[in-house]
């Protein structure tokens, strides 16, 4: 009797504590989400209190109506050349930096301290930065002009300017890949790399044997997190390029609807058909990308890895 | 002796390794200093010297001495008002700081500490609404922000960032990692469990909240998109983030505005930097707890 008594006032008293989450989630969550699929249903313009509901035009019309939105695909197209600029370029570098500073580098803080500067920076002022050193007048850029004659126009030209926006994100958040990645690195088992180094292994294999395979969680989890905030991307369109020479992504083709067309249907639809997006290309990564030595090309990698500590171990005995 | 050679020979390979290794790094390095010394060295000099084709890294005047001149830091403050807007965008990312870190403790002691019924999907659902991107979320977010009444209002940069998914679970995980004999003892004594997170929980997790704070005062402060679209026209509103970002995109336009743009850069810049030299050590270990979130 007094144990069910208990239960029940511990139930009052953890729900109770959990009072702001759920005010929070619904408030700013659940009826988001449920206003804005009603509105993506409607042709309403923002502004007005009238609108007709419309079912899902909204969807087809964005997904087949190339007149109405000509963007459209072509925004896609660029978000996902934009993530296929940035994410190859942010992994390569970050486990070449990451690994170079694990090997008992003179000098580890003072590198890391240089990568994480723009982490801890406002995009805002990256941007900034960045604008100013690619202008083709005044910046470095127009210095390169000036010296050797060249006509350059990084951010305004249609072949550079989005490959230049991936690289200035790549700029941006190496730093915070590179602490990631390397914390994963220190917590490798130093009886590894004896077992490499017994075998015969140099330095690249140890990297391919020991390093790689015991990174790769946390090498998924950098692809998945720099995928969703690649297809995200928005701030630097919006500073930078204001969408034009070929940069108009996703994000901000949804701000231009919601803004400036007082589409705000079409906007919510958009929103939905990006989640969509977003899910589907993250289940092919989870699909394809190996997650962990174990169930990967590099198992066999791993094993080998294991069977060396573990010669090691009787060799020591 | 051929073995001998053989050690010599690898480490004279292991010598050039770490030579183009170094030589990476400091080129690497020097990619990601100049474009700040490019920046202040910039803000320092007359407009008349920025928009010169002399080109100089230091400001240089005609006689060819070093100067520095603080005419853009001023020109920027009075034009785009950086004081009051500093003290209103301080005051925004500390007011959510610090209800953000009480709440998300609160939640994530309640999900660590007690035990009740329906706490595990309470916790399941939480998780599952950690799947959905940030961005997504903007205009269905701005949509209830203007039926709440607070749109181009100074609340709807703060009440919809008074929690976060994330730090719930991270603060959770940290209770989890900690002993729980003082809290039992606690309640052995017949303290109630609101009492034992307030003199128990809280000071048990200082460490996490300070990491936790870095990081949501440093993400409130650079929010630059939510800003575009909840504070579209209301400048009492605006914070240093939408000001400079203003400033920016008006100025990729207009080259004229330059001079302000370096020195508003630079001020804007400065707080976050000065906060991550002094807090080094927390943001570096909160890294590696998974604690910070871009």
């Amino acid at each position: 009797m007094r144990y069910s008594a208990n239960k029940t006032k511990s139930t009052i008293l953890g729900w109770s504590f959990l009072i702001p989450l759920i005010l929070y989630l619904v408030v700013f969550l659940i009826l988001p989400i449920i206003i804005s699929f009603f509105y993506s249903l409607t042709n309403w313009n923002g502004i007005g209190e009238s609108y007709t509901f419309v079912g899902i035009k909204n969807y087809i019309q964005v997904l087949t109506n190339r007149i109405l939105y000509p963007d459209f695909w072509e925004s896609i197209w660029t978000t996902i050349k934009y993530a296929l600029f940035s994410i190859p370029l942010s992994v390569i570098l970050t486990l070449l930096v990451a690994s170079i500073l694990n090997s008992k580098i003179k000098g580890e803080k003072f590198f890391k301290t240089c990568f994480y500067i723009p982490s801890v920076t406002a995009g805002v002022a990256v941007s900034a930065i960045w604008i100013f050193l690619l202008d083709p007048t005044y910046g470095v850029v127009g210095f390169l002009n000036t010296t050797f004659d060249w006509q350059l126009n990084i951010l305004g030209s249609e072949k550079t300017a989005l490959p230049a926006l991936a690289f200035i994100s790549v700029w941006g958040g190496l730093g915070y890949n590179v602490l990631i990645l390397l914390s994963s690195m220190k917590n490798i088992n130093s009886q590894l790399y004896e077992a490499c180094e017994i075998d015969g292994g140099g330095t690249i294999s140890k990297f391919f044997h020991v390093t790689l395979p015991s990174v790769l969680p946390t090498l998924f989890f950098l692809i998945t997190t720099s995928t969703i905030g690649a297809f995200q991307t928005f701030d630097q369109m919006y500073l930078m390029t204001g969408g034009g020479k070929g940069t108009t992504t996703i994000m901000f083709e949804i701000y231009k609807l919601y803004m400036n067309e007082y589409e705000v249907g079409t906007a919510c639809a958009m929103s939905y058909i990006l989640f969509l997006i977003i899910a589907f290309v993250l289940a092919i990564q989870f699909k394809l990308l190996p997650q962990s030595g174990g169930t990967s090309v590099f198992s066999r990698k791993e094993k080998y890895a294991k069977r060396c500590m573990r010669e090691l171990q009787q060799e020591a005995h | 002796m051929p073995r001998d050679a053989c050690v010599n020979y690898s480490k004279k390979r292991i010598k050039v390794g770490r030579f183009f290794a170094y030589f990476f790094l400091i080129l690497l390095a020097f990619t990601f200093i100049f474009p700040y010394v490019w920046l202040i060295f910039s803000s320092l000099k007359t407009p008349e010297d920025i928009f010169s084709r002399n080109f100089s890294i230091l400001p240089i005047d005609s006689n060819g001495h070093i100067y520095f001149n603080f005419v853009n830091y001023v020109n920027a403050v009075q034009m785009l008002d950086l004081g009051n807007v500093f003290l209103k965008t301080f005051l925004v990312c500390t007011l959510n700081t610090i209800l953000n870190l009480f709440l998300n403790a609160l939640t994530g002691y309640a999900f660590a500490r007690i035990d009740f019924k329906g706490k595990k999907i309470a916790f399941a659902i939480m998780m599952a609404t950690m799947m959905i991107p940030g961005a997504i979320m903007t205009i269905p977010n701005v949509l209830i922000c203007s039926k709440l009444g607070i749109i181009d209002e100074l609340p709807v940069l703060i009440l919809p960032f008074v929690m976060s998914v994330y730090n719930c679970f991270l603060m959770r995980q940290q209770f989890l990692s900690l002993n729980k004999e003082l809290e039992e003892a606690a309640i052995m004594d017949g303290a109630n469990h609101f009492k034992i997170f307030f003199s128990i929980g809280l000071p048990m997790v200082s460490p996490m909240l300070v990491v936790l704070g870095i990081t949501t005062f440093m993400w409130n402060y650079s929010n630059f998109m939510w800003t575009v679209f909840a504070i579209p026209t209301n400048s009492d509103a605006y914070t240093l983030a939408k000001v400079l970002g203003d400033l920016i995109s008006a100025g990729s336009n207009n080259a004229n505005l330059y001079p302000q743009m370096l020195a508003a850069s630079v001020l804007t810049s400065l707080p976050l930097i000065i906060i991550f030299f002094f807090l080094q050590r927390f943001i570096f270990e909160g890294i590696s707890l998974g604690g910070v979130k871009e």
